[in-house]
């Protein structure tokens, strides 16, 4: 039975871990992102009406608690 | 007298450059409805394998010799759109601050990834496949 402070010991450590993500890398997402943006918008209307595409399902929009 | 013409200048280049931006705008949307209108013959083309989608974003005719369709019509259809997409594709690049090729290729890829099975698409390596 393993003691209750070597399960927490993985969150402890997991806050001292730092992932870099490479500028270039970050730079081609936000591009990619734009693109899809600026695609989306357009042709996203057109795509819903077409026969021939068939559009992923969006997720459901989140519903307001009480 | 130095601000005075400073505001001048400034109102000068601001009703120049707003027709041209609401011009654009207008393009885009009429674009839109031509595209809307068109939608149907090209969906019906797709469907009989006649049209294709290419690596860049636009139509390809692939057999034009299918019973009941008019080459001549099918031409005139793929040429409308693709002076069409290459249009939106180029204000949509500029809007997002890309080129024109980034922005055909991504919609190519789009369309790969959501066309219905039977559809006839293009590889990026050129080579042409039925989804």
């Amino acid at each position: 039975m393993p003691r209750p402070s070597l399960l927490l010991l993985p969150l402890l450590l997991g806050g001292c871990i730092q992932i870099n993500i490479p500028n270039e890398f970050k730079g081609e997402l936000t591009v990619n992102l734009r693109v899809a943006k600026e695609l989306d918008g357009f042709f996203g209307d057109l795509d819903q009406k077409s026969k021939t595409i068939n559009l992923p399902p969006e997720a459901p929009a989140p519903t307001a608690k009480p | 007298m130095k601000k005075a013409t400073t505001f001048l200048l400034f109102a000068c280049a601001l009703f120049t450059a707003l027709p041209v931006t609401v011009r654009a705008e207008e393009d885009l949307g009429s674009i839109k409805t031509r595209m809307s209108l068109r939608l149907a013959k090209i969906d019906e083309l797709k469907s009989k394998g006649v049209l294709g989608e290419n690596n860049v974003g636009l139509l390809e005719v692939r057999n034009a010799a299918v019973p009941g369709v008019n080459a001549t019509e099918v031409s005139a259809v793929v040429g409308d759109e693709n002076k069409d997409r290459q249009v939106v594709y180029a204000a949509l690049a500029k809007k997002a601050n890309v080129s024109y090729e980034q922005m055909s290729k991504a919609r190519a890829k789009a369309i790969a990834a959501n066309s219905v099975p039977g559809v006839w698409l293009q590889k990026e390596t050129g080579e042409w496949y039925k989804k």
